[in-house]
C-alpha cells in the first residue's frame, strides 16, 4: 500500500443497444470496457439477451444476463445511477460473478398498493476472477441458481435473495497444497484437503435489504451472508448502511460497511512441526476478509446527464485478513484512506 | 444559445411553479376502463414499477417536457436529475424504459385520446374532453 493517484481503477466506458423486434420481444446487448484485474482495457460482453414479455407482468430473458442479487449490482457499471464514487468494497467486492449465461423469469403482481415481484434465474458463469497470490480463478462451468423477492410500496422497497453457486474448478492457489496433503497418505491430512477444497462445493448466499426514499432523503441497509462447506469460506457476513440527503444539485452522503469471515483453522494431524500445517494456516488465513469502512462523500449534478462525485474512504483491516486486497505487504498496519473522484455521463 | 435560452426558460418556469404550482391532472383514455387512480398507483406506473393499468390493460405512460419537473416533484418529491438517474439504473439493467417523451400538452392529449392504455398528465387549463381525469395532483 503506498501513496498515489490513478486514473485507471474506476474508469469504464460502456455501450448498450436495445432493439425492439415486436411489442413483446426485445434484444439487448451491452459491452463494458473497464480497467480490469489483468491491468488492461479489454471490452467485455456483459449482456446479450432476448427478452420476451407475453404479458406486462411476466418477462422471460434468455442469453447473457447481468446478475442482480443485490439491489444495485446489475448496474454497478453505471456510476450515474448511484450516489457513490466507489460502491462499498466490503459489500460488493466479494460479488465477483457479474453475469451468467442462462435464463431468468420475472413475475410481477400488484399487492395492496405496492408491487411484488419474484425473479428466478439460472445459468453458468463464464469469467475469470483474480485470486492473488495464485493464478486467476477460472469460473467457467460454475453453475448459478437463485431467486429474489422484491416488494415496493410508496417510499419503501425491500428485497430478499437466495443464490447457490456450484463451483467447478479448484482455487488455483489451493491446487498444489491440496495435492501435497493428499500425497502424505495420512487420512486426516486427506480429509482436511477434502474439507478445504472449493471445487464441487456449493456457495450459498442469502441477502436481505431495504431502501427508503422520501423527498430529498435516501437510505439503504443491506445484509449478506455467504456460507459453504469449504473451510476457506465457511461463513462470510457483510453489510452496509447508506444515508444521503439532496440539497439542490449537491447530495452529500455517508456510508458504513463491514465484512467479517469465519476463519476455521484446522491442523493436518501430521507429526509437528511440519511445513504443511504452516502452509494450510497461511492458505486459510489468506482467504479471509475482515474489515470496516467509513465513507463520506458528495455527488454534484452539474448538468443534465452528467455528475461529479467525491468520496473519502477510511478503511480498517483486522487480523491481516486481506482477501479483498492485492499485493498487501505483511508489515502493513491495516489502515488505509482512499480519496476518489469520478465523473459520470450517460448518453 | 438555444440551450441557454431553454435553461433560462426552465428556471423561469421553476420560479413560476414555485409561486403558483400548475394544477396538474393525470389523464387516461376514455375507454381505458379506469375511473380513478390512487397516487400510489400513479407512482407505480410512472416510475416503471408496474406496467398495467388497474383495469388490467397494458399501460403506456407519457411524459410532457414542460410539466415534467413539476409533475415528479408533486408525485414523488424528486428533482429531474434524480428521475434521470433512476431511469439510467433501470434502462442499464434491462428492467424497462422510461415514459415516452412528448413536447406539449396537445401532443399528450392526442396520444392519450388515440391509445387505450396511454396515461399522461397535463395542466388542468389545457384539458380536453377527449381524455378522462383520473387523478388530481393538486388535491
Amino acid at each position: 500500500m503506498g501513496d498515489g493517484w490513478s486514473g485507471d481503477v474506476d474508469s469504464r466506458i460502456g455501450v448498450q443497444v436495445n432493439a425492439r423486434l415486436t411489442s413483446e420481444i426485445e434484444g439487448v446487448v451491452q459491452a463494458v470496457s473497464y480497467y480490469n484485474y489483468a491491468g488492461n482495457y479489454n471490452p467485455e460482453l456483459t449482456w446479450a439477451f432476448i427478452s420476451y414479455a407475453p404479458d406486462p407482468d411476466l418477462k422471460v430473458r434468455l442469453g447473457r444476463l447481468g446478475r442482480d442479487v443485490y439491489m444495485l449490482s446489475d448496474s454497478r457499471n453505471v456510476g450515474y445511477s448511484y450516489l457513490w464514487a466507489r460502491p462499498p468494497v466490503d459489500y460488493f467486492g466479494q460479488l465477483q460473478i457479474s453475469h451468467i449465461d442462462g435464463a431468468d423469469v420475472v413475475f410481477e403482481r400488484q399487492l395492496g398498493e405496492g408491487i411484488a415481484s419474484l425473479k428466478l434465474y439460472g445459468g453458468r458463469a463464464s469469467q475469470k476472477i483474480p485470486s492473488p497470490p495464485g493464478a486467476d480463478f477460472d469460473l467457467d462451468g460454475t453453475r448459478v441458481l437463485g431467486a429474489n423477492l422484491n416488494y415496493q410500496k410508496g417510499d419503501w422497497q425491500i428485497r430478499s435473495g437466495y443464490t447457490a453457486i456450484k463451483i467447478k474448478d479448484e482455487l488455483p492457489g489451493f491446487v498444489p497444497l491440496l495435492a501435497a496433503l493428499r500425497a502424505t497418505g495420512s487420512p486426516t491430512a486427506a480429509g482436511l484437503a477434502d474439507d478445504m477444497a472449493l471445487a464441487g462445493k456449493t456457495l450459498e448466499i442469502v441477502s436481505f435489504g431495504g431502501v427508503y426514499e422520501h423527498g430529498p432523503w435516501q437510505a439503504q441497509l443491506m445484509f449478506n451472508r455467504l456460507t459453504s462447506k469449504s473451510l476457506a469460506s465457511s461463513q462470510r457476513d457483510s453489510g452496509y448502511f447508506l444515508l444521503g440527503y439532496r440539497a439542490g444539485k449537491w447530495t452529500p452522503f455517508v456510508t458504513l460497511s463491514a465484512i467479517r469471515s469465519t476463519n476455521d483453522q484446522r491442523g493436518t494431524g501430521l507429526p509437528t512441526p511440519n511445513a504443511l500445517d504452516t502452509a494450510v494456516m497461511t492458505a486459510l488465513a489468506g482467504a479471509q476478509s475482515r474489515q470496516r469502512t467509513q465513507s463520506l462523500g458528495a455527488r454534484y449534478d452539474f448538468m443534465r446527464n452528467a455528475d461529479v462525485k467525491i468520496q473519502v474512504d477510511r478503511i480498517r483491516v483486522y487480523d491481516g485478513a486481506t482477501f479483498l486486497w492485492r499485493n498487501a505487504q505483511p508489515d502493513w498496519n491495516g489502515h488505509a484512506t482512499i480519496f476518489s473522484m469520478t465523473l459520470d455521463f450517460v448518453f | 444559445m438555444r440551450r441557454v435560452a431553454s435553461l433560462l426558460l426552465a428556471s423561469l418556469l421553476l420560479l413560476a411553479s414555485a409561486s403558483a404550482a400548475a394544477d396538474l391532472v393525470v389523464v387516461t383514455n376514455i375507454a381505458s376502463g379506469v375511473d380513478k387512480l390512487t397516487r400510489a398507483e400513479a407512482v407505480n406506473i410512472f416510475m416503471g414499477r408496474y406496467k398495467k393499468l388497474p383495469s388490467g390493460m397494458a399501460a403506456l405512460p407519457i411524459d410532457e417536457e414542460g410539466e415534467k419537473a413539476a409533475f415528479y416533484r408533486a408525485l414523488v418529491g424528486k428533482e429531474l436529475p434524480e428521475i434521470q438517474s433512476y431511469w439510467a439504473r433501470l434502462v442499464f439493467s434491462g428492467q424497462g424504459s422510461p415514459p415516452r417523451q412528448m413536447e406539449n400538452a396537445g401532443e399528450v392529449i392526442d396520444i392519450v385520446a388515440n391509445n387505450k392504455g396511454a396515461i399522461g398528465y397535463v395542466d388542468r387549463k389545457k384539458l380536453s374532453p377527449r381524455v378522462r381525469i383520473v387523478l388530481d395532483l393538486a388535491q
